[in-house]
């Protein structure tokens, strides 16, 4: 039987977009939609009381463009069985700006910054998040499962000076406890978005480069959502293969079947 | 007509005309500021619960409240308040009693260590003098240390470099270590620790004794800062409970006229002391449906605004806009005060 699935979200979900013909040999039981918008216009869209996924009301430009790039100004989430929703940094960049500017009281180093106790930092962190994750739930309202994926770690040139430059991330980039940080940060996320009847979908192992981080190699040849062929290369917005790669831990969560597909395939950099 | 003292006195002077027949907060020329503030002025604020509105309304009117350990980019609002951030000019949680103010700056100065500084609850540990800044406690005692020596060193910076300190004095009563006179912001058993009279003893402080001590402080931030100005305000919140055998109306009664006499004595000691009339203005029987709020003891959101007003207008200041000034009322409601705990050991 065929599922009905919905891949919503920013600009990010063009990674996904661009690998839609693999995705369609590796799940033949998915049927695949898209819907993106540019990200503040993302922040501002959600379910009208029909079930339709849309811009904000009044707001025509964002209609037409979403029209333009989707086929359709507003989807209609009923008809699916599933929506993987893609693009919002749910609480990260606090929560990295957070690890740089403090040194937790029961972490180990030390690095001269204002101390603060663990119990403060992960309720800034669950704040954080929790504020994100309540804005996810009320765009969605449950009309279908919702999987979320954060938007795609930038990868390891951001944290480097220069025009990618991305100030949360370059914050922890020598950050000595980034494991643990990742750790905590994506546990907390888990069990945000599962309170509010939602999962998860990390972000695969093989595609990054490091806590926070992914693997330059994903970033090379990412296209424009809105325009098929428009290089981005921004160390921001992924490829194919990185969409592909999202798309099966998307489906290994939703239980689906995948055919030929090699899960332990890893993208060479 | 006969001659009397009181002829061409002002309207301020007369209660009919001065209080009766005019608005609680409308009062006019109440309050003549000795000194003046500006927003350039840098201000630390502390003291008991109420003195998080004093500052809270000084931020918002633009006053250059210092902040000397601030919410770092990324805390949100509810985990920096509910963890003392910015709630007054350095984490030092609600500073009740005069002495406990003295203590805190000897301590700073390396002139006191207090005893018994972690208090021990389920296996984790409080700060002992300042239990509020932290809810969920501390991995050690060693930990409690660490953060607290940080603390010190921002608070002595904050100290140095404020033009005005404005302190709220909330209570006489409070929680000594009997055999050094360390005392404590909050009676042992409310948030961690556990009472031993052995140990601890109830002090209700008196008018010679907070006295000595706002001298003793006073001159010793004189010392560190000479220009420092002070401005005083008793807390019109009412005890939560009393440990003196009174019963809590009159222990309240006391207390406040207690502290109300030690600023009136340290203003006269000195002009570089103001205390501008907050209890006052919280207490005029003038409040048509009363100051506070059900519990009898939350200053009602739009009275707390009234005063702040009063306040900045004898300042030449404007308080916050309309909008901003609207949130008021959840910061009034939310003013964290570890006293209210004791509400909790009713019988």
């Amino acid at each position: 039987m065929t599922r009905a699935v919905a891949v919503v979200g920013t600009s990010n979900i063009g990674a996904v977009k661009y690998a839609e013909a693999e995705i369609a040999a590796e799940h033949p039981d998915l049927s695949v939609t898209f819907y993106g918008l540019p990200g503040g216009k993302f922040a501002e869209a959600g379910v009208d009381a029909a079930g339709l996924f849309q811009p904000a009301e009044g707001d025509a430009g964002a209609r037409k463009l979403a029209e333009r790039v989707n086929g359709t100004a507003a989807l209609d989430l009923t008809r699916f069985d599933a929506v993987l929703a893609i693009g919002d940094t749910l609480g990260m960049p606090q929560t990295l700006f957070m690890a740089a500017q403090y040194d937790v009281a029961d972490w180990p180093t030390r690095r001269d910054r204002p101390l603060i106790s663990t119990p403060a930092f992960l309720s800034a962190m669950e704040e954080a998040i929790a504020g994100r994750a309540d804005h996810l739930a009320r765009q969605f309202r449950g009309i279908a499962p919702v999987f979320a994926a954060l938007a795609p770690y930038p990868t390891i040139a951001v944290t480097r000076r220069g025009p990618h430059r991305q100030e949360p991330y370059a914050s922890v980039a020598d950050h000595p406890e980034l494991p643990r940080l990742h750790a905590l940060y994506r546990d907390a996320l888990a069990r945000a978005l599962a309170a509010r009847g939602m999962t998860f979908v990390p972000q695969p192992a093989e595609t990054m480069a490091g806590p926070f981080l992914t693997k330059p190699a994903y970033a090379m040849g990412a296209m424009d959502f809105r325009t098929e062929g428009k290089v981005l290369n921004d160390h921001r917005h992924m490829n194919a293969a990185f969409g592909a790669s999202l798309f099966r831990a998307f489906a290994l969560a939703l239980g689906a079947t995948s055919a030929g597909a090699d899960p332990t395939a890893q993208i060479k950099e | 007509m006969a001659r009397s003292p009181y002829s061409g006195k002002p309207q301020r002077a007369f209660w009919r005309g001065g209080v009766a027949g005019v608005g609680a907060l409308e009062l006019v020329d109440l309050y003549r500021p000795r000194f003046p503030l500006t927003p350039e002025t840098r201000v630390f604020t502390a003291g008991s619960c109420f003195a998080q509105h004093v500052g809270a309304a000084m931020t918002r009117a633009g006053l250059s409240v210092i902040d000397a350990e601030p919410a770092l980019r990324g805390m949100p609002p509810e985990t920096a308040r509910r963890f003392g951030y910015g709630t007054y000019s350095a984490r030092t949680g609600n500073i009740y009693t005069v002495r406990q103010f003295r203590q805190l700056v000897e301590e700073m100065l390396g002139l006191f260590t207090p005893a018994l500084p972690a208090w021990e609850k389920d296996g984790r540990y409080w700060d002992a003098l300042r239990p509020g800044v932290e809810p969920e406690g501390l991995t050690s005692p060693a930990q409690v240390a660490e953060m607290r020596a940080q603390h010190l060193v921002a608070l002595g910076r904050a100290l140095e470099g404020a033009d005005l300190l404005v302190f709220t004095l909330g209570l006489t009563e409070g929680w000594e270590h009997r055999e050094t006179g360390t005392v404590y912001p909050t009676a042992p058993g409310t948030i961690a620790g556990d009472h031993d009279a052995d140990i601890f003893v109830f002090r209700n402080y008196g008018v010679a004794e907070i006295l000595e001590d706002f001298t003793a402080l006073e001159e010793m931030l004189a010392e560190l800062n000479p220009g420092l100005r002070w401005l005083l305000t008793v807390s019109p919140v009412p005890l939560a409970a009393t440990a003196s055998g009174d019963h809590v109306l009159t222990a309240t009664m006391r207390s406040k006229a207690v502290l109300r006499v030690v600023c009136d004595m340290a203003c006269d000691s000195s002009d570089r002391i103001d205390y501008f009339p907050s209890y006052e203005l919280v207490m005029s029987p003038a409040h048509a449906g009363g100051a506070f709020g059900p519990d009898l003891r939350s200053v009602r959101p739009e009275v707390v605004e009234g005063v702040m007003a009063l306040f900045l207008a004898s300042h030449g200041l404007a308080p916050a806009p309309e909008g901003v000034a609207e949130d008021v009322g959840d910061m009034s409601d939310d003013a964290l005060c570890e006293e209210a705990l004791l509400d909790a050991f009713r019988p």
